[in-house]
């Protein structure tokens, strides 16, 4: 069960055991963001399926361009394309872990989420914090190839759960330890991954 | 690939040989028909009694012309779009329809009629309803109207047509009425002509009946005080080409036979000429449609006559056809020309409100898959097994690698 402050962000599109894709609507958009954590949440006994968001793709179609090239769109048909138009927005997530019979694991899940499981947002402290206590997932982010923007998607993310954690400065140094550690042999991702990082929580210092 | 390109040459180069003469032949009868409309742009005794004359001599049942409503806007001129209302209620409906197919598993038609409410002003999302009806074969003996034998019911793709047209209008009057004390103005919007004629039915008692239909749905609108338009893109229609043509009638030698030949003419149409003088936003004056469909909406009910009037919205002309009700008063006539085009410049050239009606009613191909599987699904229930034929299992393999755009 997710926890009652877990928000529903969307569904299941399509899915593999690396990562699966969320489809939803405009009104589900304000609170996931790139970088967040969100769980594949099935309704029968399978695994819950931790990831992070690493992209968010608005589609168009000829209605839309043509829409985008009006002088000043009406707020009506604004709003139409938004609420009526089955338009989804669709959020592409990394596979970072699972929980099965109450425990967490980090790494590829055994079997990918199905289409259509609705995925939610991670909201509440003590699952975040029970998740990203360890912080073996990050060599999964690591791994992502070029498909993922690694240093900004870093970054987004150690931003949200350091929040989330309640401005837990002890975790995020530890998040910075392990990076330098994992990344020692490739400073160009280092570098930028940690200036952005200084730049993005200037409370915090940046220990290397 | 089966299409053998190089085999249609010799006909591509007659096709575009015959385009350019047709086009040159069209270009001068235009500008003649320019001239005529200048000079006589409001002469309207001369028009009226030209018109009348014509009217009287030639066969009313092939004779199609334009009358103007009123001796106050030339004919020549273009009449800019006035401002739009701050407030106002539109609601456009259009429809589509699956036909039935013989070689389907099973026999059936489908009428999806798409409808949007659009609150103008308000900055809302505006509200889309569908209204679906399946139509099947009914056991004999019924007292239905349904066809009872299966080769009749796939041969009534033209009443099917039909219902879909009353289908169309039938949803907008029941809408305007429920919707007739909020927001004013309230313009009611249609995808097609309101002359409505039942094309590809019997042409009996049905089509007699589907007028009247027609009709009481536009009566009822009338009843709710709203604003009544037709929207036709491209529109052929050479009524004004007529009443230019009818100016000759008091010459020697005139051809009296020719006005009645106009609806075979393949030259310039009305579109072609206000075309070179309506400027984007502007219309035409309003013309009352001269014909004997006509004669018999305004023998109904003099209100329900149908008028209309040609525009610019942006890229081509469009012509929209409005009821003698609102024709008649040009605060209306206003309000309905200020409304429709601020819908064309959302999209540029056509109204935004039939673009998104056209949308939510076209039922795409994925939906009638989805829509077959069901029907195998409730058949089986009572064991019945639908089978399609050899020709279309032999279509379904040969186009099965092939990607159906929609």
């Amino acid at each position: 069960m997710a926890p009652t402050s877990d928000i529903e962000i969307g569904r299941v599109l399509r899915a593999s055991t690396t990562g699966f894709a969320i489809g939803c609507r405009v009104g589900q958009l304000s609170t996931p963001a790139f970088g967040s954590l969100v769980k594949a949440q099935p309704v029968d006994s399978r695994e819950t399926i931790y990831g992070l968001i690493y992209n968010m793709n608005i589609d168009d179609d000829q209605l839309i361009r043509r829409l985008v090239m009006a002088e000043s769109p009406r707020p009506e048909a604004i709003n139409d394309q938004r609420a009526n138009r089955m338009l989804p927005i669709e959020m592409s997530v990394l596979a970072v872990g699972y929980r099965r019979n109450g425990q967490l694991y980090q790494g590829l899940p055994p079997r990918p989420p199905l289409n259509l499981d609705p995925v939610f947002l991670c909201q509440d402290r003590e699952e975040v914090t029970g998740f990203t206590g360890k912080l073996g997932y990050l060599r999964l982010l690591l791994r992502g190839g070029d498909r993922l923007p690694t240093d900004q998607l870093l970054v987004a993310h150690i931003r949200h759960v350091y929040q989330q954690r309640g401005h837990d400065a002890v975790w995020a140094n530890r998040v910075v330890q392990e990076l330098v550690e994992l990344l020692r042999s490739n400073y160009d991702l280092l570098v930028p991954t940690l200036e952005a990082l200084s730049d993005a929580l200037p409370e915090l210092t940046v220990e290397t | 690939m089966t299409l053998e390109f190089e085999k249609l040459t010799d006909s591509l180069e007659k096709m575009a040989h015959s385009a350019a003469r047709r086009q040159q032949e069209s270009d001068a009868l235009l500008a003649a028909a320019l001239t005529q409309l200048r000079r006589y742009a409001v002469s309207w005794e001369r028009l009226e009694r030209c018109l009348e004359r014509a009217v009287a001599e030639t066969n009313e049942k092939f004779f199609r012309a334009a009358r103007p409503i009123a001796a106050t806007e030339p004919l020549d001129q273009g009449i800019p779009a006035p401002d739009c209302p701050p407030e106002a209620l539109l609601i456009a409906s259009d429809g589509s329809q699956i036909m039935p197919d013989r070689h389907g598993e099973f026999l059936y038609y489908l009428i999806n009629v798409g409808l949007i409410i659009y609150e103008h002003g308000y900055g809302r999302s505006p509200q889309t309803i569908t209204y679906p009806t399946l139509g099947f074969p009914k056991p004999a003996p019924t007292t239905e109207t349904e066809a009872v034998d299966e080769d009749a019911f796939v041969a009534n793709s033209g009443a099917i047509s039909v219902r879909r047209d009353m289908a169309e209008i039938g949803a907008l009057a029941d809408t305007v009425w429920e919707w007739r004390r909020g927001i004013q103005p309230l313009l009611a919007i249609l995808d097609q002509r309101l002359l409505y004629w039942p094309i590809g039915s019997s042409g009996g008692a049905d089509s007699q009946e589907a007028i009247q239909a027609w009709l009481a749905a536009m009566k009822k609108m009338q009843d709710a005080g709203c604003l009544l338009a037709g929207y036709i893109d491209r529109p052929g229609k050479s009524s004004v080409m007529t009443l230019l043509a009818t100016l000759q009638i008091e010459e020697s030698g005139f051809d009296l036979a020719s006005l009645t030949e106009q609806r075979d003419w393949s030259g310039p149409n009305d579109a072609d000429l206000y075309g070179r003088i309506l400027q984007p936003g502007e219309r035409s004056p309003v013309f009352i449609d001269i014909s004997h469909h006509n004669r018999r909406f305004a023998e109904q009910d003099p209100a329900l006559e149908v008028c209309f009037f040609y525009l610019n919205p942006g890229k081509g002309i469009a012509r929209v056809d409005i009821p003698r009700w609102v024709a008649e008063q040009p605060a209306a006539v206003a309000t309905t020309h200020g409304l429709l085009y601020d819908q064309c410049q959302i999209l540029g050239d056509y109204p935004y409100v039939l673009t998104r009606a056209d949308e939510i009613a076209v039922v795409g191909r994925r939906e009638q898959e989805e829509l077959e599987h069901r029907i195998a699904l409730r058949m089986q229930d009572y064991g019945l097994a639908g089978s399609i034929t050899g020709k279309q299992q032999a279509k379904n393999f040969a186009r099965s690698d092939k990607t159906r755009h929609e």
